[in-house]
C-alpha cells in the first residue's frame, strides 16, 4: 500500500511537472527541451537568437525605411515588397501572388530594367512605374542580385527611391535650359564667354556666322588674336583686363563698340554689352558679353546725319523754323530762324512754353493754345496759324504744323513741327483777292457804262436839236441847257468809271496835258476830299504830248490818289507841268533818256516813303496800305502806262518830307499837234456830199446819228447790224464813202464788219462808235495809226468833226 | 519581510538550476534565483549547470526543458520551470512562506 501511495504521490507529482512544464512552454518561459542524448531542435542557441534580433531589426529597419524594398526570385515574381514600396505603387503590401516589377512597367521602361537586371556591375537607374490608376513614379532603383550556396541565381533585392519630385524639376530644369539654349541659337545677337586669358569658353551660332567660323575653329582659341584686327588687338585686350580686373564695378565699358574681323577678313562693327562672370564663390572667371552687328546701323546712321544736314539746311534756306518739345522735361527747342520769326536774336529763347504762349498776339493766343492743348490729348497732328507780336511791336503771320508724341499711358512725350513766316504771302494773297474783286468791278462797270453811254448819246443828242430850233423860248433854251450840263457831267463820270476799270479803248493822240488836267480837276477835288488842297501850277504854252487821253488820266488819278492817302491830316498836293529839255546824264539808272518833253509833277506834303517801300514802289502788288484800301497796282499801272507811252517815272520822297512824282512824257512831233484842236462849236455851211453806212444796234443811238449826219448834209444808209450791213454794200457799195460802225454789236462786231467790207473796197474809210471796248482788246491794243474812235457819249458837233477828220484824211491802207 | 529559515544547519537549502547557455529565460532565471536566495536565505547551496555545455546531465534529474529549478533540500523534492520571475510561486515551491 504504501508503495503504491508512493508511486501514486510520484504520478501526481511528475503531472504537476507535466503541467507546469507545458505551461512555462505556453508562457515562452523554456528556452529548449531537453532529452538524454542531446538539447531538441526546440533548443534556441545564443547565435541563433542573435539572428532572430537581428532580424527583427532588420523588419523594423525595412518598414520604416523611406525607401522601397522589394525582393524578386528568378522568374522575376515578387517575393516580398515592403510597405513604403506598396505605398509608391499604392498596392497591397503583398502585392497580387505572382505579381511582377514588370507589371508597373510600360515596354520602354520593362527593357530598361530587364537590361539592368542582367548586369553585375550594380549602379543604378531611373526608372518610372507606372501605377494601375496610370499615374506615374518616378524611381531611382539599385538592385543587388541574390544568389545561393552553389551560385545560382536566386532573385534581387532592390531598394526603390521616389525621385518623382526630383525628376519634375530636372525636366522642367531641362526644358528651361534647353530653351535658353535654343534662345542663345536662335537669336540675332551675337553671345560669347571669353575667360580671364581671353580665350573663347562658348559661342552661339549667330556669333559663328557672323564670324564666319566653326565651333572649332572658335571654342578654346583666343579671342583677340582671332577675331579682333591685329592693330586693335593690343589696345582691346588691355581694356579687357581692366574690366575683369575692376570685376566691372566701374560700370565703364560695359558697352563698348569695336571692330572685329571675320574668317573672310571682313571688318564689322559690333557692340557690346559685358558682364563679369563669376564662379559659386563669387570669383571672376571671365566675361559674358553680347555683340549686336551695328555695321549696318552705323551706315544707316552716317546716311542719317547727312540727310539730316541736308534736311536742316534746306528748312534753314528755305526760312523754315524748327521746334522740340520734351513734355518730360517741359523744355522748348527753337532753332534760330525759329528765333528770327518771333523777332528774337539767335540764342535769346529761354525754352519755356510761358515765353511762347507770350509772343503770341493777343487775339490769337487762346485759338492757337486751345489747338496745342488738343494736339498733347489726342496725340494728332496740328497747323496753326496765327499772328506773333516782336518785342519791337511788328506784327507777323506764321503758318505752323507740329506732331505731339504719346506714351502708352497717353501722356504727351514730345513734341516737333515746324514753322513758316507767312505774312508776306498772306499779304499777297489778300491784294490778290482784292485785285480778282477789282476786275469783277471793272467788267461790272464797263458793262453799266456800255449802257449808259448809249443812253447819254441820244439825250445830248436831242436835246441840242431842240435847243436849235429856233421857235423854243430862251427859258427853255437854258433849262435845256442844264439838261445837257448834266448829262455831260454824267458822261465825265462814265469815262471815268472806264478808266478805272481799264476798260477803255487806247488811242494815242497829242494831247495837251494842260488842258486835260484842268478838265480832270472837278472830279479830281472830289476824288481827294475836301480835307487836301489842290494847286495847280501849270507852265503856259506848253508843247503837245503824244498820248492816250484814258491813260493819262489814269496816271493822273493815281498819282493824286496816293497824294491823297499819304496825308491822312490833310494837306496840300501840287500839280506842276513844265517843258523840260533832259540829257543823257540826269539819271544814271536810265539807260537813254535825253530828249525833249513834258514834265508832270505831282507833290504832296504827307508822311513820305521809306527807302524800302521807294525801292519797290512800283512793284504790282507792293503796298503800304492797310488791306482793302488799296489794290497795290495804281502805281504799277501808272509806271506801266507811262512806259507805254516812251516816258518816264521817277518818286522823290523822305520821311515826314512829303514825296514828288515826277512824269516825262515825250513831246508829239508838230505835225501832229495840229490835231489836237478843239472844234469848232458853230456848224459850218452844208458843202458836203457823202454817202455814210450807219451801222448802230441802239435804236436811239442809231436815229440821233442819223440826223445828226443828215443835219450835216451827208447822205446817210443805215444798218441795224452786220448782216444788213452786209447786204446793203453789197447793193451801193461805189457810192458809199464812209462806214461809222458801233464796235460791239450782236452778231458781227464792228471791226469784223469793216475787215469784211474792206476787202471789196480797200480805200473804204472807216469810224468806230464805242462805249467800251471788248475784254480782249483792253489795256492792250492801242489803236494809235489805226482806225480812230469816237467814244460814246459824243455831241452833234464831236460826230461832225470825227467824220470829217476821218474823210478828209488820206485814205488807209 | 521575511521571516529567515530558524535553524541554520538542519535546514540548508540545496538548489540546482539548469540551464541553456545564454538563452533569455536561462539567463533570467540565474538572476531571480540568484537575488532569492541572497535575499531569503543566509545559507544556500545554488548549483547552475548548463546543458549546452553537459547535455548527458539532464537525464541525472529527469530534465525535459530548461529552465528548470529543483530544490534538492530539504526534502521533498520540487522542481519549478520557467525563468522564475513569480518571486511567490517560487518562496511556495521552495516551502518558505511568509509569516
Amino acid at each position: 500500500m504504501n508503495a503504491l501511495a508512493a508511486r501514486a504521490a510520484d504520478l501526481a507529482q511528475r503531472l504537476a511537472e507535466a503541467e507546469a512544464t507545458i505551461e512555462a512552454l505556453l508562457s515562452g518561459q523554456v528556452d529548449a527541451v531537453a532529452d538524454a542524448r542531446s538539447l531538441t531542435p526546440l533548443l534556441l542557441s545564443k547565435a541563433q537568437e542573435a539572428l532572430r534580433q537581428s532580424e527583427e531589426r532588420y523588419r523594423r529597419i525595412v518598414e520604416t525605411t523611406r525607401e522601397g524594398v522589394w525582393m524578386i526570385d528568378a522568374a522575376h515574381q515578387t517575393t516580398f515588397m515592403n510597405r513604403r514600396m506598396a505605398e509608391m505603387l499604392r498596392c497591397e503590401p503583398i502585392g497580387p501572388p505572382g505579381s511582377s516589377p514588370f507589371d508597373y512597367l510600360d515596354e520602354a521602361e520593362s527593357r530598361k530594367l530587364a537590361a539592368y537586371l542582367q548586369r553585375t556591375d550594380g549602379g543604378q537607374i531611373d526608372i518610372r512605374y507606372t501605377r494601375t490608376d496610370g499615374t506615374s513614379v518616378w524611381t531611382l532603383v539599385e538592385a543587388a542580385p541574390i544568389f545561393d550556396g552553389d551560385g545560382r541565381y536566386e532573385g534581387s533585392l532592390a531598394m526603390v527611391v521616389d525621385i518623382t519630385e526630383r525628376k519634375q524639376a530636372e525636366i522642367a530644369l531641362r526644358y528651361e535650359r534647353d530653351r535658353a539654349e535654343s534662345y542663345l541659337d536662335t537669336a540675332e545677337v551675337i553671345m560669347l564667354a571669353i575667360d580671364l586669358n581671353g580665350h573663347i569658353t562658348m559661342i552661339n551660332r549667330y556669333g559663328r556666322a557672323v564670324l564666319g567660323r566653326t565651333s572649332d575653329e572658335l571654342v578654346g582659341r583666343d579671342w583677340f588674336g582671332t577675331c579682333v584686327p591685329a592693330r586693335l588687338q593690343e589696345s582691346l585686350k588691355l581694356r579687357f583686363r581692366a574690366f575683369v580686373l575692376g570685376g566691372g564695378a566701374t560700370g565703364k565699358d560695359v558697352i563698348v563698340e569695336n571692330l572685329i574681323v571675320t574668317k573672310s577678313g571682313e571688318e564689322r562693327l559690333v557692340e557690346w554689352r559685358n558682364s563679369i562672370l563669376r564662379d559659386d564663390t563669387g570669383a571672376v572667371i571671365g566675361v559674358i558679353t553680347s555683340g549686336t552687328d551695328t555695321t549696318e546701323r552705323a551706315q544707316v546712321v552716317a546716311k542719317l546725319v547727312t540727310a539730316e544736314e541736308r534736311m536742316r539746311f534746306v528748312l534753314e534756306s528755305a526760312e523754315v523754323g524748327i521746334w522740340d518739345m520734351d513734355y518730360t522735361t517741359g523744355v522748348l527747342s527753337w532753332s534760330a530762324t525759329l528765333e528770327r520769326q518771333y523777332g528774337l536774336p539767335p540764342g535769346t529763347f529761354d525754352g519755356t512754353f510761358k515765353s511762347f504762349a507770350a509772343l503770341i498776339h493777343p487775339d490769337d493766343r487762346e485759338a492757337a493754345l486751345a489747338e496745342v492743348t488738343s494736339a498733347t490729348e489726342t496725340g494728332t497732328d496740328f497747323s496753326l496759324h496765327h499772328r506773333v507780336v516782336w518785342p519791337d511791336g511788328t506784327v507777323r503771320s506764321l503758318d505752323s504744323v507740329g506732331h505731339v508724341h504719346l506714351d502708352q499711358d497717353g501722356k504727351p512725350l514730345r513734341g516737333v513741327g515746324i514753322s513758316l513766316d507767312v505774312t508776306d504771302r498772306r499779304l499777297l494773297e489778300k491784294r490778290y483777292q482784292m485785285a480778282n474783286k477789282m476786275d469783277a468791278i471793272g467788267q461790272l462797270a464797263s458793262g453799266v457804262a456800255h449802257d449808259f453811254n448809249n443812253l447819254l448819246t441820244v439825250i445830248l443828242g436831242f436835246t441840242e436839236f431842240v435847243t436849235e430850233d429856233p421857235k423854243i423860248s430862251d427859258r427853255n433854251r437854258r433849262d435845256l441847257g442844264e439838261t445837257i450840263k448834266a448829262a455831260r457831267r454824267a458822261s465825265v463820270l462814265t469815262r471815268q468809271l472806264l478808266a478805272f476799270s481799264r476798260q477803255q479803248v487806247l488811242e494815242t493822240v497829242p494831247l495837251d496835258l494842260n488842258k486835260l488836267i484842268t478838265d480832270m480837276t472837278g472830279m479830281l477835288r472830289r476824288l481827294i476830299g475836301e480835307h487836301i488842297e489842290v494847286a495847280l501850277a501849270l507852265a503856259p504854252r506848253l508843247p503837245l504830248t503824244l498820248s492816250d487821253r484814258g491813260q493819262l488820266e489814269q496816271v493822273v488819278m493815281n498819282l493824286l490818289v496816293n497824294a491823297r492817302d499819304a496825308m491822312p491830316a490833310g494837306g496840300t498836293v501840287t500839280i506842276r507841268t513844265t517843258h523840260v529839255d533832259l540829257d543823257d546824264s540826269t539819271r544814271d539808272d536810265v539807260p537813254s533818256i535825253g530828249g525833249h518833253y513834258v514834265l508832270l509833277a505831282v507833290n504832296d506834303n504827307g508822311i513820305g516813303m521809306s527807302a524800302e517801300t521807294q525801292r519797290r514802289l512800283f512793284e504790282p502788288f507792293y503796298t503800304t496800305k492797310e488791306v482793302g484800301h488799296g489794290t497795290g497796282l495804281g502805281l504799277a499801272t501808272a509806271y506801266g502806262i507811262v512806259k507805254q507811252s516812251k516816258g518816264y517815272i521817277f518818286a522823290d520822297s523822305q520821311l515826314g518830307q512829303g514825296t514828288t512824282f515826277r512824269v516825262y512824257l515825250p513831246c508829239a512831233d508838230d505835225a501832229a499837234s495840229i490835231a489836237e484842236v478843239e472844234a469848232s462849236a458853230t456848224r459850218p455851211a452844208v458843202t458836203v456830199s457823202e454817202t455814210v453806212l450807219l451801222v448802230e444796234d441802239e435804236a436811239g443811238v442809231r436815229e440821233f446819228t442819223r440826223r445828226s449826219l443828215e443835219r450835216d448834209g451827208y447822205r446817210v444808209l443805215v444798218a441795224e447790224n452786220g448782216n444788213e450791213a452786209d447786204r446793203l454794200f453789197a447793193e451801193r457799195a461805189a457810192e458809199i464813202d464812209l462806214i461809222l460802225t458801233d464796235i460791239v454789236m450782236p452778231g458781227c462786231g464792228g471791226p469784223e464788219l469793216a475787215a469784211r467790207l474792206r476787202l471789196r473796197r480797200r480805200d473804204l474809210r472807216v469810224l468806230y462808235m464805242s462805249g467800251y471796248t471788248e475784254q480782249s482788246s483792253a489795256n492792250v491794243i492801242v489803236l494809235s495809226g489805226g482806225p480812230p474812235v469816237l467814244q460814246k457819249p459824243f455831241t452833234a458837233a464831236d460826230l461832225r468833226r470825227r467824220v470829217r477828220d476821218v474823210l478828209d484824211r488820206a485814205p488807209q491802207p | 519581510v521575511t521571516k529567515p529559515l530558524a535553524d541554520e544547519g538542519e535546514a540548508r537549502l540545496r538548489l540546482r538550476l539548469y540551464v541553456a547557455g545564454s538563452a533569455p529565460n536561462s539567463l533570467r532565471a540565474i538572476a531571480n534565483a540568484r537575488a532569492m536566495c541572497q535575499q531569503h536565505f543566509s545559507c544556500h547551496d545554488l548549483e547552475v549547470i548548463d546543458l549546452m555545455a553537459q547535455p548527458e546531465r539532464a537525464a541525472g534529474d529527469r530534465i525535459i526543458v530548461t529552465p528548470t529549478l529543483v530544490k534538492l533540500s530539504p526534502a521533498p523534492e520540487q522542481r519549478l520551470i520557467g525563468d522564475l520571475s513569480d518571486a511567490d510561486q517560487l518562496l511556495a515551491a521552495l516551502g518558505v512562506g511568509r509569516e
